[in-house]
Formats: structure tokens, sequence, C-alpha cells
């Protein structure tokens, strides 16, 4: 793929490519920037080719993670105690009005393992099936799901132990759909 | 992909997430031009990078040769001293100011001849070292061990030979 054609591209998914960016860099938008610019970086570099074995937003999303996680690694080894995590940080919660329903929703998003988190918001942010997240994460469709599903329940409880109440019959329900 | 009621609310609380994110996506552009002048610039960063390890690590070594060398070489020259302090001393310090002479010069005149002593001695002793082997090794017999005839030799010479040959065997035993 020609590099004006793959920019042309990557401007298309550039939006779903910083929220998953956030996602990954725990909602700090600063770092999300950053690591979406190295992503880009690496791409001019040709450090990551995209050689069309899968869709481009999964193969970009993997490069997004990927890069996400070693500049988490590199900022670990310089202080352990610059981690951000998100809703502990005031300058988050002063950044973006949201309803009290949504930072509540997205500290207990935070609480969640990470693979649980990644793959919730692949599926319910990104819009992408369960197969293209467990591509994008690196591991199998089954773990996927695994995660997935423990997910789901997990932030469901959480929700329902802060007595939130999201809606009609939010608590009764229980989860009969089928993701693939 | 069908989804229950959960995950409709689950998926409605992300949709709000991600509008509340579409308002602070940077733009484009302006990240991809920071990407092109970043990778520009590592670009060029690189190479300076490796010339300037390579610049250190030929200046560590040189002065790491150069060390050695020196050091190598401060043996030769206390040995060489001597001869040299011979010619520069042995005439009378002429244009040398009267206080130094009292002072300065005589010390240092003796401190060189101290050393002239020394290595004279020592080159003394190592002239004349034997080693305890060679020493261990000398017996009487020796001369005549030393001392076979050639096989091209008269008779005569040879029968004078064994004779005296055969005292000095007499002496030795005894």
């Amino acid at each position: 793929m020609e590099i004006s054609e793959l920019k042309a591209e990557l401007e298309k998914l550039h939006p779903a490519s910083f929220g998953w960016a956030l996602s990954c860099c725990a909602s700090n938008h600063s770092d999300a920037e950053e690591v979406l610019q190295m992503v880009y970086v690496k791409i001019l570099q040709g450090k990551a080719v995209f050689r069309g074995e899968s869709k481009l937003q999964t193969w970009l999303f993997a490069v997004i993670r990927k890069t996400a996680i070693t500049e988490q690694r590199k900022q670990l080894l310089r202080s352990l105690s610059s981690i951000v995590t998100p809703g502990s940080s005031p300058s988050v919660e002063l950044e973006f009005d949201r309803s009290e329903m949504q930072r509540r929703f997205q500290e207990e998003l935070a609480k969640l393992p990470a693979r649980q988190r990644e793959t919730l918001h692949l599926v319910f942010y990104q819009d992408l099936s369960l197969s293209e997240a467990a591509e994008v994460m690196n591991v199998s469709v089954g773990s996927a799901r695994r995660h997935y599903e423990r997910g789901k329940k997990r932030l469901r409880e959480a929700l329902d132990r802060e007595g939130v109440d999201y809606g009609v019959g939010w608590r009764r329900k229980e989860n009969s759909g089928v993701v693939l | 992909m069908e989804l229950g009621g959960d995950e409709k609310r689950i998926q409605a609380l992300f949709s709000e997430l991600s509008f509340a994110d579409q308002s602070r996506v940077p733009q484009f552009g302006h990240l991809w031009t920071r990407a092109q002048v970043s990778k520009e610039s590592r670009g060029i960063g690189r190479p300076v990078a490796v010339l300037v390890s390579l610049l250190v690590t030929a200046a560590a070594c040189s002065f790491a040769v150069w060390t050695w060398y020196r050091s190598a070489e401060t043996p030769n020259i206390l040995v060489q001293l001597p001869p040299a302090i011979e010619a520069t001393y042995t005439p009378t310090p002429v244009k040398v100011e009267p206080a130094r002479i009292d002072t300065r010069h005589p010390k240092h005149i003796a401190r060189r001849r101290q050393v002239d002593r020394s290595i004279a001695t020592e080159a003394a002793l190592l002239s004349s070292w034997e080693s305890p082997t060679q020493r261990f090794m000398a017996s009487p017999t020796d001369l005549a061990l030393g001392s076979l005839p050639a096989l091209n030799q008269s008779a005569k010479d040879l029968e004078s030979f064994l004779s005296k040959n055969s005292e000095i065997m007499k002496e030795s035993n005894r």
C-alpha cells in the first residue's frame, strides 16, 4: 500500500485510533496523543508495515496497543509513581464535563483487568467482533470470549454495587446475546 | 451482532464515552506532521549518535594505548638516565644563580650520584650471577669430560692423554 493511500486510510481511522489509544493509556490524553504519534512515526519509518494479512483497523489497533504497552513499561522504569490512573487524576475529572454515571462507569471500567477492559472497549466502543478483538490483543478467540464475558459480568456487578441505575431492568436482565 | 439487555446498556455507556472522546481528538494532520518531523530528526540523530560513540571509543582506545606505551617506556628512561646525567652535570654549573648552587644543585647531584652507584652495584651483581643449578652440576670430572681427544689424534697423544687422565681420575676417587 502506498504511503499516500495509507495516510488517507489512517486519517479515516484517526478518531477510533485515538479512542483506542486513550483506552490503552488509561484515559491519559497526552499519553494517548504521544502513543498515536509514535505509531505514525513507526509507520513512516517502515518499522510497522501493513501486509494486508488482516483488516487495516485490527493491524493498526494491534500496533497502538503494543506501542502503548512499551511506553507504559518505559514510564514505569522512569518512575513507578508517575502512572496515572483514570478517576484518580483530578485533571481528568476537571477536563471533561461528564455525568456522574459516566464517571462511575469509567472508574469501574478502569478497575477491570487490562484484558477484560480491552475486550469490552474493542467490542462496545470500536464495534469489532470478538475474533477481531482477539486478533488485536494477540490472543485466541476463546480467550477473548472469556475476557469479554468476565469483564461484562464484573462491570455489571460493580455498577450494581455502586447503586447506579442505568435504566429499567438493569439488574434483572441476564445477558443472552451472542457476539461473534 | 445481536446485543442483550446488559450489553445494550454497556454499549450506551461506551457510546457516551466515545462521544466525549471525539471532542478531544487531536487533528490528524497535526500529529502526522509531527510524526514526519520526528522521523526526520530521529533519522539524523542516529548516525550522529553512532559517530559520537565511535569517536569517544577511539579516543578512549588511543588514550589507553598511549598510557600503556608510556608505562612500558619508563624503565628504559631510568636505565639510560645515568650517562645523560654524566654528560649534562659533569661540567660545572655556570649560568645558575649562586643561591641555587647552595641549596638545590648539590642535592640534585648527590641524588643522581646515589642513583649511579646503585645502578652500578646492581649491574655488577647481575654480571656475576650464577644459577644455583649450574653450581650444583659442577664437578671435578668436568675437565676430563670437557677435554676428550678428537678421533684423528695420534696414538702418542692418546697415550699421554690417557695416563694424565687416569691420574686425574685417581685423584678424584680419593
